[in-house]
């Protein structure tokens, strides 16, 4: 089983501060959702991953081997980000040609699957794509190379909902035919929210969260009630955010509940991920009281 | 290592540009005279031979070889996106130019001396031919020492190219700008500053005079010169920029659009 692991990296552009002293390892044959704010780092850590950009300090090694300037390892990922690497004047057909040379096989049965179903022709030239249909394109080319860690930056950028859905179904086929590591960079946490075996919250270009989503929901707790007595019951537990109707309250906690008596009056459930993420992205109270 | 897939990848990829750059000279020199001529009613005038002979065609290669080699950030995008470092990039990128100056500077020189020469009559094709052909007596020493000579400048033009291609790689597009603008003027001036001191009288008979003459080979028959200096300068120069475009290379990143 391989293992990309992420070491003390920091990077900064001017005096802005993007990552700092982040640390995260990354398994192989599970989906990461890499969650963060507009700004929070995760472009800029999957370009350090990948050896796009260089990082101020730390490594990023795979097998306990440095990816820095290293073939066989930066061949086992491949990023797929908003950002356009290839030719506007190839075809598609060219790029998976010139794809296929470089990381030695493609997967071509499906990416010609993929095609017909996303109807997309394959002699355009990459330049004529439309926001969409490039995004399209370079999924096709992420779910067709054989890598062992596939990035995806704002995968579903530009594409409408069905295609989202279209995509989001043909990759847990894929990742069910092949299991691989995904980490999957996005706003749409809802959309990822059933797909992601692990969540990783990014902040400011720090660490904030990075356990499985099974876990994290575990401790997810919205405690509704008449606020004097949501308020008693919630006392010195990490409340990370809270929503007033009328009289009724509901404190949103992370972490673990004691053992204290729940009043009659109030009422427990769990919350989604989104919420969790807002509420500790946020500068509500309490947000910095985080469990990582 | 994937140096032969890049190797491939990147010869096909840029044959296909120096072939295109070839076919617009082409025909911007031949056609596009023959054409106006034809439009202008003044066809008597046009002469292939008068063309021919006044179109540095060799030359031409050089300066191919160096805007080619100046133009290495699009070729890092796609290697970088697909898993190839930087020093496989490199070492692909000099195999490839490597034999791009082989098969230029071959080609270069049958044409001048099967066409060039027999067409018009004239020697002096190339600096070598013009300067230091006289230095050999045999004919066939000669034209080994042309080739060796004119790969020996292809080779400076094209890691210049590299070398100023990526540098500027390393800036924004607003720097490489400004340095684009302000380089040519700066450099302009000084070199316009150092050949003035040069040619000044005061210069003259001192160590500078000597250490050029040294250099372009001067002998003490007159008109004719020693290539060995400037062959070995040219050496020492290309291995250094050879050097410095590696360093380059190693710092490439992607940018921020």
């Amino acid at each position: 089983m391989s293992m990309l692991e992420v070491s003390h990296v920091s990077k900064s552009f001017g005096s802005k501060n993007v990552l700092q002293d982040v640390t995260i390892t990354f398994d192989e044959g599970k989906i990461y959702g890499l969650l963060g704010r507009n700004g929070a780092g995760k472009s800029t850590l999957l370009n350090i991953m990948t050896n796009r950009t260089f990082a101020d300090s730390g490594e990023v090694k795979i097998d306990s081997e440095n990816i820095n300037d290293n073939d066989a390892k930066l061949g086992l990922m491949f990023l797929m980000s908003e950002v356009n690497l290839y030719s506007n004047g190839s075809t598609l057909d060219q790029i998976i040609a010139d794809t296929e040379m470089m990381y030695g096989s493609f997967d071509h049965q499906l990416a010609k699957r993929l095609a017909t179903k996303f109807e997309l022709d394959m002699a355009t030239k990459f330049g004529k794509l439309s926001t969409g249909y490039n995004s399209i394109f370079k999924l096709i080319l992420a779910l067709c190379v054989p890598v062992k860690f596939v990035l995806l930056d704002e995968p579903v950028l530009g594409l409408d909902a069905n295609h989202r859905e279209m995509f989001y179904s043909e990759l847990i086929d894929s990742f069910t035919n092949n299991p691989r590591t995904f980490i999957i960079s996005t706003h749409l946490i809802e959309e990822v929210a059933n797909l992601i075996s692990d969540v990783i919250v990014l902040d400011e270009g720090r660490i904030m969260l990075d356990q499985p989503v099974e876990e994290v929901l575990a401790k997810t707790h919205s405690v509704v009630g008449p606020q004097r007595d949501v308020d008693a019951y919630t006392k010195g537990l990490n409340v990370i955010g809270h929503d007033d109707m009328g009289n009724i309250r509901v404190n949103y906690v992370y972490g673990e509940l004691d053992d204290r008596r729940l009043p009659d009056t109030v009422q427990l459930s769990n919350f989604d991920l989104q919420k969790l993420f807002i509420f500790l992205t946020n500068q509500f109270e309490g947000s910095r009281h985080y469990e990582n | 290592m994937k140096t032969k897939q890049v190797t491939k990848y990147l010869f096909r990829r840029q044959i296909i540009i120096l072939g295109e750059m070839y076919l617009v000279t082409f025909v911007t020199i031949y056609l596009l005279p023959f054409l106006l001529s034809l439009i202008t009613g003044t066809l008597g005038s046009y002469s292939f031979t008068n063309i021919l002979k006044n179109s540095p065609i060799s030359g031409f290669f050089g300066f191919f070889m160096f805007v080619l080699a100046a133009l290495s950030y699009e070729n890092f995008k796609f290697l970088i996106q697909n898993g190839i470092s930087r020093t496989t990039f490199f070492e692909a990128q000099i195999s490839v130019y490597g034999i791009f100056v082989l098969i230029g500077n071959s080609v270069n020189l049958l044409y001048n001396y099967a066409i060039y020469v027999p067409m018009t009559h004239r020697m002096s094709f190339n600096l070598f031919m013009s300067g230091y052909r006289y230095f050999f007596s045999n004919g066939g020493v000669t034209v080994l020492m042309n080739f060796i000579f004119s790969a020996l400048i292809l080779a400076m033009f094209t890691l210049m190219g590299m070398t100023i291609g990526s540098f500027l790689s390393l800036f924004s597009k607003t720097m490489q700008r400004v340095l684009l603008v302000a380089v040519p003027i700066v450099g302009g001036v000084t070199l316009m500053y150092v050949v003035g001191a040069i040619s000044n009288a005061a210069f003259r008979y001192t160590w500078i005079e000597n250490f050029t003459k040294f250099i372009l080979g001067y002998t003490s028959q007159s008109g004719v010169y020693n290539p060995f200096p400037v062959m070995v300068t040219m050496f020492i120069l290309s291995a250094v920029m050879l050097f410095i475009v590696k360093y380059l290379f190693s710092k490439k990143q992607l940018k921020r659009e």
